[in-house]
């Protein structure tokens, strides 16, 4: 899969606002799978642990990317 | 050079890129090609390092895979379901090898009495005589087979069967008394 090289200067206000708030919640990530990582056996147990904690932070981006939103009144209640 | 597997004497032959579907998606690692004395050529080390043999599959990803492929049909999981649920893209003769050799393996299993998941002390269930009391389930059903080359074959009767403690009221002495229903 191809990927795209971003920079922070391409991002405009909206994107800059989530990209921010994600910042913190990656880093804490990192640390997590740093040390899951670090030992043990690598396949197995330890795929479906990842999958969880890369899951775990999708739903948490989605979750800032909605509350971006609303703060905006992109999201209004029907 | 050693081998940093089985510690033997080893004859490097090449450094070479393997690829690997994981659960997570395709991985990419360089794998060390070697020679051992008494085993062919290409043996490559750090795969049994790694836990994953000759497969292209890691553990988890054969896992899922085995499990969709008991679903429903192997073209179905390929095409649909690990597609879908997982993101792994694998064809259907994958998916039917598989899930054949994770089927293998249990029967080989089971042949050997072997025991699937934690041993634990059940509190039976007492008769009003006082005996502890198990209760047995047991259900077969038709299963239409398909012999070599999508030939007629016979169906074949698939058995489940249960071991279960009927639902009681458990107090500090042990369960409670109740009469057995057969």
């Amino acid at each position: 899969m191809a990927r795209l090289e971003f920079n922070q200067v391409d991002l405009n206000e909206d994107e800059r606002q989530i990209y921010e708030r994600l910042g913190p919640l990656f880093e804490q990530e990192r640390l997590r799978m740093a040390r899951a990582l670090a030992s043990g056996p690598l396949f197995g147990k330890k795929e479906f642990e990842l999958r969880d904690r890369v899951h775990d932070l999708g739903a948490r981006a989605l979750e800032v990317a909605a509350d971006e939103r609303q703060k905006k009144g992109g999201i209004r209640r029907s | 050079m050693v081998c940093p597997h089985c510690t033997r004497d080893a004859r490097f032959v090449e450094r070479r890129a393997k690829w690997c579907q994981s659960l997570l998606g395709t991985i990419r690692f360089d794998a060390l090609l070697l020679s051992l004395p008494r085993l062919p050529p290409g043996h490559v080390p750090w795969d049994e390092t790694l836990g994953l043999g000759m497969a292209t599959l890691t553990p988890a990803a054969s896992e899922v895979t085995s499990i969709a492929g008991v679903q429903t049909s192997f073209a179905q999981s390929a095409e649909v379901t690990l597609q879908k649920l997982c993101g792994l893209g694998l064809s259907e003769s994958t998916v039917e090898r598989v899930t054949e050799a994770a089927g293998a393996r249990l029967a080989q299993l089971q042949s050997q009495k072997a025991t699937f998941g934690e041993r634990m002390p059940w509190a039976w269930q007492r008769d009003a005589r006082g005996k502890s009391c198990a209760y047995v389930g047991l259900d077969a059903t038709g299963v239409r087979q398909q012999g070599q080359h999508a030939s007629k074959a016979e169906g074949r009767m698939a058995y489940v069967a249960t071991l279960y403690n009927r639902a009681a009221s458990t107090t500090a002495d042990g369960p409670s008394r109740t009469k057995c229903g057969f």
